[in-house]
């Protein structure tokens, strides 16, 4: 595979042109693609480039084909991927339903957008339950909640090692305002860093005629009775959970002596560090967590941090879908959970801040 | 007099726009900025039009908060700007990124009474123009640039010397060219040290951050 | 925002260019056209507002403005979602046939028109559009053809010609990657049913668009079968025409490759 730039090279962009040079970098070899704002630019970035790299592209009539199209690319042992956001992931959930039930370690970037609505393209994080749990399955897939520019450069192509790691579906999970702001990133060759990149294999059509030289390859996704389904399903979750300490990853700061954590995933993260180094300057003692993994979530991480914690604080520009995460994760545990809820809407560093503060002055008056 | 500006996606073509209006109004100018960003409903000129106002710059295009397409994209034109033509004053117009985006200057009749002249806008910083042959390709997909304008820049961590390496790299695409290299743009501060070195810059143009944080976010 | 003026106001917009709004009752305006929601919200030299002002004309002549609903889409058709003095469904991308398709099953005596671009109709609602048509479902359907995807920024259509540079064809479109155009009529007629009928028109011809739009809704309110009208359209803003250039583009270019005329009509034996 080309290098895609000398040496590391320190660039301004936006984030849609990083994952376009991401997955160029991670080796990827066809974007399958449908047009949809906040994310076209992947695609009109990635069309100008793949000529000079000797990449492929194909733009399919929808995001349906576009997922499907993506799986194909996959069987043949190419490292493939598709873009998309809001209506359109919702067509994709079910490729990604296939790919999770058959183990095809495709890689998909979602850039969220306000919704339901069918325009609304600026911003939201109301994909985050469709990204983790879409589709009539189990949500057997790798999803990475990115918040800033490198971490799209660096999680686009571990994405793609995870994916063909641990054959499970990956995801990316952006927004608009990662797709569209501009912001300072390191681009770097994968193996400069000590990245080695996952090799690709063949479900179909290896060397060979099938029955002469070799057994036929025989894929599925359809069973005969749900008891049969009941065993897969157990079997899948039980693998997930092993492969969970390998792939789980998450950040937190100033947990020790917090009276308040403040949770929040994706570009809101970046707001609520912010919000704890702010309110840490003025003597105030709370902490941070932020899930980097969605799917696996940090469940033990997370429970560790607030078990000594009196409250915690979910932060989300939706309305209570990583709350429903975070409840389900610390179930049990003696916290008060507190949540500043903005679907579609972005959350800032101050406003975070205020909240905290707020509920703090309310509960010292209360003690 | 009109001027174009042009260039990559995210070079700051807004924002050098900006910067340029208010310096021309600075020297008495009537200023007109035209908005012929077609790309997002986001990172517009025009979200800038209040900021602008303060400096007596007038902004053509969508009000800020009206969301041009429903809010699907910013791909509608605002036909106010078919009437640009015929303004008196100096007219500058910000050209968003796509496709052969020079072409969207047939949409404005009328627009070669202002002879333009036609600015393309680099940060050696972006990948597309980060080295001299880079340069000279992206300034030949656009026919007819009268000029270069340095925006070498790396948000926050931009110091003189990361500028200077993007002037000498703009300085060897002009002479491989014969494109003129017109001006250096910078963020404020920075551009006042410039001016106490004795490095040819070339015109110094301020900038002061009007597009940078105008994100729609409450 | 929605434009509630009448009569005649001078306003400061927020960017502090003055703007003097005039809408006067236009008598050349087709009286299903809604005042309020005028000026349009299409960019200038769109061809839409030509393709919509045929419908009009063509619902009032045959005096069904009562009983008429309109869908629309997603990309610019939605921009028409308050366009008429009609009962109107913006729905989801592609979808708009079905939403038609249903309502017409289940209220017979009402006349479905549905409206959409060449991106929701013949790729992301192509199934719908092939299956409505095999179903002989009665409706009509009106497809805007501007041989790009506008709202989300020009990239390749179905429909874009060969050679032509969009947002993700940046080096032109090469028909041996991606195709040659859809000619939907074409495939309309080949797959319709008896009662079907299947045209192209252009906004270059409205007397003609006019008639194949009422030929298209006589068809349904005959209760013979499926409408489905294509109508070469302009995208000045993102073809990045001028006024001459966008005629030629439409009148020769597209032309060339999409010819006008009427494909299957209810009387032809099938």
């Amino acid at each position: 595979m080309a290098r895609i730039v000398d040496d590391d090279q320190r660039m301004f962009m936006t984030g849609n042109e990083v994952l376009a040079w991401a997955a160029l970098a991670a080796g990827a070899e066809i974007m399958y693609g449908y047009p949809i704002t906040p994310q076209n630019e992947i695609m009109h970035y990635w069309t100008r480039l793949a000529p000079r790299f000797e990449r492929g592209f194909l733009q399919t009539e929808d995001e349906l084909s576009a997922g499907f199209t993506t799986l194909g690319g996959v069987m043949a042992g190419k490292r493939a991927f598709s873009a998309t956001s809001g209506p359109g992931d919702i067509l994709m959930q079910e490729p990604i339903c296939m790919a999770e039930m058959m183990r095809i370690p495709a890689v998909w970037i979602i850039q969220q957008r306000g919704a339901p609505s069918t325009a609304t393209v600026i911003y939201g994080q109301q994909e985050t339950r469709l990204a983790c749990f879409g589709g009539n399955g189990e949500g057997h897939r790798v999803v990475y909640s990115t918040s800033s520019h490198q971490e799209l450069f660096d999680y686009l192509i571990k994405a793609f090692n995870t994916a063909w790691s641990y054959r499970f579906p990956t995801i990316l999970l952006g927004d608009g305002y990662q797709g569209k702001m501009r912001e300072a990133v390191t681009l770097y060759n994968p193996e400069d860093h000590g990245v080695k990149l996952v090799p690709t294999e063949p479900f179909v059509g290896r060397p060979g005629v099938p029955g002469v030289d070799r057994a036929p390859a025989h894929y599925r996704n359809t069973f005969n009775i749900e008891e049969e389904i009941y065993e897969i399903v157990h079997a899948r979750e039980e693998e997930f959970e092993a492969l969970t300490p390998q792939i789980v990853e998450f950040e937190s700061g100033y947990l020790d002596e917090a009276e308040m954590i403040l949770i929040g995933h994706g570009i809101v993260s970046r707001a609520i560090k912010e919000a704890v180094k702010l309110l840490q300057n003025k003597g105030v003692k709370v902490g941070y967590f932020r899930p980097v993994t969605l799917r696996p979530f940090p469940v033990e991480e997370l429970r560790k941090a607030v078990e000594k914690v009196p409250a915690v604080m979910v932060f989300e520009s939706a309305l209570g879908q990583l709350l429903s995460m975070v409840k389900e994760a610390v179930g049990g545990l003696p916290v008060k959970i507190e949540a500043f809820l903005r679907p579609g809407v972005g959350i800032c560093t101050d406003e975070a801040a205020e909240q905290v503060q707020e509920y703090l002055r309310k509960s010292s008056m209360v003690h | 007099m009109g001027e174009v500006f042009l260039g990559e996606y995210g070079a700051g073509k807004s924002e050098v726009s900006a910067g340029r209006a208010i310096l021309l109004a600075g020297r008495g100018l009537p200023v007109t900025v035209a908005d012929l960003d077609l790309t997002d409903p986001v990172f517009r000129i025009s979200q800038a039009a209040e900021k602008l106002a303060a400096y007596g710059v007038k902004v053509i295009g969508w009000p800020e908060r009206y969301p041009p397409g429903m809010g699907e994209a910013g791909n509608v034109l605002f036909p106010g700007l078919l009437g640009i033509g015929w303004l008196s004053g100096e007219i500058i117009i910000d050209v968003g990124y796509g496709t052969e985006s020079h072409r969207l200057l047939n949409l404005i009749p009328g627009l070669a009474a202002l002879n333009p002249l036609f600015y393309f806008v680099i940060n050696c910083r972006q990948p597309l123009t980060a080295t001299v042959p880079g340069i000279i390709e992206a300034a030949r997909r656009v026919p007819g640039i009268h000029g270069f304008v340095n925006n070498t820049h790396l948000g926050k961590d931009t110091d003189l010397d990361l500028i200077k390496s993007g002037a000498e790299k703009i300085e060897e695409a002009s002479a491989a060219t014969g494109i003129p290299y017109i001006a250096t743009a910078s963020f404020k501060p920075l551009a006042a040290e410039m001016e106490q070195t004795d490095y040819k810059w070339h015109e110094i143009w301020p900038l002061y951050g009007l597009v940078h944080g105008s994100f729609p976010i409450k | 925002m929605e434009n509630k003026t009448s009569g005649s106001a001078t306003s400061e917009s927020k960017t502090g260019f003055t703007t003097r709004t005039v809408v006067t009752p236009n008598e050349a305006m087709p009286k299903v056209w809604r005042r309020e929601t005028k000026p349009h919200r299409f960019c200038p030299g769109c061809g839409h507002p030509i393709i919509l002002k045929a419908l009009a004309q063509a619902v009032e002549e045959l005096d069904i403005q009562g009983r008429t609903v309109f869908g629309c889409d997603i990309g610019c058709s939605l921009l028409a979602w308050d366009f008429f003095n009609l009962d109107s469904i913006q729905t989801h991308h592609g979808r708009t046939t079905p939403v038609i398709a249903g309502l017409k099953r289940a209220r017979p005596d009402l006349i479905g028109v549905a409206y959409m671009g060449d991106g929701g109709g013949y790729a992301i609602g192509s199934q719908h559009l092939l299956n409505a048509a095999m179903r002989n479902d009665r409706v009509t359907v009106i497809l805007c053809n501007n041989t790009v995807y506008a709202m989300t920024g020009g990239q390749m259509a179905p429909t874009t010609l060969p050679t032509q540079k969009t947002e993700t064809t940046p080096y032109g479109r090469d028909p041996a990657m991606t195709g040659e155009p859809t000619l939907g009529p074409e495939l309309m007629a080949a797959i319709g049913r008896k009662g079907a009928y299947a045209a192209r028109g252009t906004v270059a011809n409205y007397r003609q668009l006019v008639k194949f739009t009422k030929k298209a809704l006589e068809n349904q309110l005959a209760d013979r079968g499926f409408s489905f009208l294509e109508v070469l359209s302009t995208c000045p803003t993102n073809w990045r025409t001028t006024p001459r250039q966008t005629w030629d583009f439409v009148e020769d270019d597209m032309t060339r490759v999409y010819k006008v005329g009427e494909f299957l009509k209810p009387e032809d034996e099938k």
